[in-house]
């Protein structure tokens, strides 16, 4: 395999909390090294609150992170001159969660897809109009005529999660940051979307970073790609989606597979969740040691409550941090 | 689990809007069970909500109960939920039927400790009742949820954490001894490993205290986690009702075997997943015939014309198709 298209290494993203003077830090990422190669699905998947959306937008550089650096095609994003940092913007784009926030309410259909191809000089004002027909269509909202003059409130959220998506990939991106992209779409369009997403990334090659809490999702969506599975701030196991599924190593991950609800009633029940505690330690406070201890059904005192476990490779491209598990 | 609680029978409500009558509920026939977990699954749209909302009567201004009786078993006496009286119909609430509705964990007062919450509730129904009573009751609730009583009562809400918060808003639900409680997307804001544990608690819960659950939801995993029997809905209609295990393994509704086909599944590696084609319909003007007809692979003449009724299979198990036994794949 090919050496990644964007790195984040060491990467530490903290926010300062409360008043001028205050000194409570919040860090959200701690530390996270991970490559995207070229043409994969790399899944990002964790509860609320673990960080898996704040690595998003610094792999997106939309966060410019407090340590570490961000790498795109081996060069630093935060070091690049003005142009190289706008090829690198065109190159790298963020999907968002909320496709009724995401569109500007003011602007119809035709000029949300025009702007972009006329900035990047990926058309001119005598072909952009065939161009946005083109878009429209490949992301099926067809006939397009129906929809060039429309404002996003007169879509649907599953049509407005086409439009952003055909904005995204008339730019023609190397990677594509997806943020739970259907979560807010009716159930009936979710699987849609999904299969769009699939189609429009076969035919361009483009690598997706997708950001959810729905292993089943991502599987379906990641095939042979790759998973890290996030807790409060940290990477606790990287994998590919078949090994993360069938021989997750971290407690934590196969915690998530236990408690993913499915729809088979005789399968999900006998699927239980046994946890020493059930709230998510805070991350201005995160417990010594693994950050995962206090919940562990396995913790073991004097180990895990007291050394940081690294993120290890225990099999060749499976990495886990946890002492418990060895290669 | 067999004794109906609540029953409901030819229940249409229509809302009225400037485009004209929108048919919320179309006919909806369905029982509540003693002690059992119903799940009531559909796509927003459906009508899941509007039939809670009619059953706890707070239905807006703008909707009109056309016909039907939702009938709750006092004793084994039938009481229409939707001719006694309101003021008598506001001590049903709580005491006999109890509502969660979604996303309430967020609608504690901010003010108020937990414990405030418990013991004004109970004072509105039983002004005599003591407040070590409530209490004593409130702490056990808030126990058998896999809560620390003590600390929670004298919490002030923004002190919990959400899956905190609904296993107190589920005790707090569970305070007067209702005989049913409905739940509309209990879990839906919280996170998965939060999500599973109180669905697990719930079914345990339940096993304790003699109380019926109708869990609303668009999820078919939660449906599979809690339910022991499936009420599908689609534009209005109960389209079919059947065990979980039934509806899960035989889905007979052409719409429910749609909806079966669109979930991922964690260890299915190669299956392709599709959607149902097209969207569902305006209700405003509902297609004639079967409403999932314009939708339906397998639809034939007559349900372009004709509605069909729900026919019992067996007991307990019912469907509303005049293809259902060459719905089959």
């Amino acid at each position: 395999m090919d050496g990644p298209i964007l790195e984040v290494r060491g990467v530490t993203v903290s926010y300062k909390l409360g008043g001028l003077f205050s000194r409570r830090i919040l860090t959200v990422l701690n530390g996270i090294t991970l490559g995207i190669r070229e043409n994969e699905v790399l899944g990002l998947i964790g509860e609320s609150g673990c960080g898996k959306t704040t690595l998003g937008k610094v792999i997106a550089g939309l966060i410019k992170p407090a340590a570490g650096r961000v790498e795109y095609r081996g060069k630093d994003v935060w070091s690049m001159g003005k142009e190289e940092f706008s090829e690198f913007r065109r190159s790298v784009q963020y999907l968002h969660q909320d496709p009724y926030s995401s569109l500007n309410p003011v602007q119809t259909v035709y000029t949300i897809l025009s702007r972009p191809l006329l900035k990047f000089k990926l058309a001119d004002r005598s072909n952009v109009g065939e161009a946005v027909m083109k878009l429209l269509e490949a992301v099926g909202l067809t006939p397009p005529q129906d929809f060039i003059r429309r404002y996003p409130h007169q879509l649907s959220g599953g049509q407005r999660q086409r439009v952003a998506l055909a904005r995204i990939m008339s730019v023609k991106p190397k990677v594509l940051v997806a943020d739970e992209p259907v979560s807010m779409v009716d159930a009936s369009q979710k699987i849609e979307i999904l299969n769009l997403l699939l189609k429009l990334r076969e035919e361009t090659r483009t690598a997706v970073v997708y950001i959810t809490h729905d292993l089943a999702t991502l599987r379906y969506v990641s095939r042979e790609g790759r998973v890290a599975v996030m807790y409060l701030g940290k990477i606790v196991e990287l994998a590919n989606v078949d090994r993360v599924v069938e021989k997750a190593l971290h407690p934590y991950t196969q915690t998530l597979l236990n408690a993913l609800l499915e729809p088979d009633p005789k399968l999900t029940r006998t699927k239980q969740v046994k946890l020493r505690s059930l709230d998510v330690q805070s991350l201005l406070n995160p417990p010594p040691g693994c950050r995962f201890n206090p919940r562990c059904p396995l913790s073991v005192s004097g180990l895990c409550d007291v050394v940081e476990p690294n993120l290890i490779e225990v099999y060749p491209d499976h990495r886990v941090a946890c002492h418990l598990v060895k290669g | 689990m067999s004794e109906e609680v609540l029953r409901i029978r030819n229940l249409r409500v229509v809302y009225s809007s400037r485009r004209g009558y929108v048919n919320a509920l179309r006919k909806v026939d369905l029982e509540v069970k003693g002690n059992e977990v119903l799940g009531i699954v559909g796509e927003s749209g459906s009508g899941k909500t509007t039939l809670a909302l009619t059953i706890i009567r707070q239905l807006p201004s703008n909707s009109k109960i056309l016909s039907g009786s939702i009938l709750f078993n006092e004793g084994g006496e039938l009481v229409d939920l939707l001719r006694v009286d309101y003021q008598e119909f506001r001590r049903f609430l709580w005491s006999r039927i109890s509502y969660v509705p979604q996303g309430a964990m967020n609608s504690f007062n901010p003010v108020s400790k937990i414990k405030e919450h418990f013991i004004e509730t109970a004072k509105a129904h039983y002004p005599n009742m003591g407040k070590q009573e409530i209490l004593s009751r409130a702490e056990e609730l808030l126990k058998v949820m896999l809560l620390d009583p003590k600390r929670v009562l004298e919490s002030y809400p923004h002190q919990l954490s959400g899956g905190m918060r609904q296993r107190t808003l589920i005790s707090l639900a569970l305070l007067l001894n209702p005989k049913v409680v409905i739940m509309d997307e209990p879990t839906s804001s919280l996170d998965v490993v939060s999500q599973k544990v109180i669905l697990q608690d719930l079914r345990r819960v339940l096993r304790e205290f003699d109380v019926a659950v109708a869990v609303i939801t668009h999820d078919m995993g939660v449906v599979a986690e809690v339910a022991d029997r499936v009420a599908v809905m689609y534009a209005g209609n109960v389209v079919e009702v059947g065990h979980v295990e039934d509806v899960f393994y035989n889905p007979l509704h052409p719409y429910t075997q749609g909806l079966m086909a669109a979930v991922p599944k964690l260890r299915d590696r190669e299956g392709k997943l599709i959607s149902i084609p097209g969207s569902p319909p305006d209700l405003v003007n509902p297609p004639r015939g079967c409403s999932f007809h314009p939708r339906c692979p397998i639809a034939a003449e007559i349900c372009r014309t004709t509605e069909p009724q729900p026919t019992e299979l067996s007991r307990g198990r019912s469907v509303s198709c005049f293809k259902w036994n060459r719905g089959g794949t």
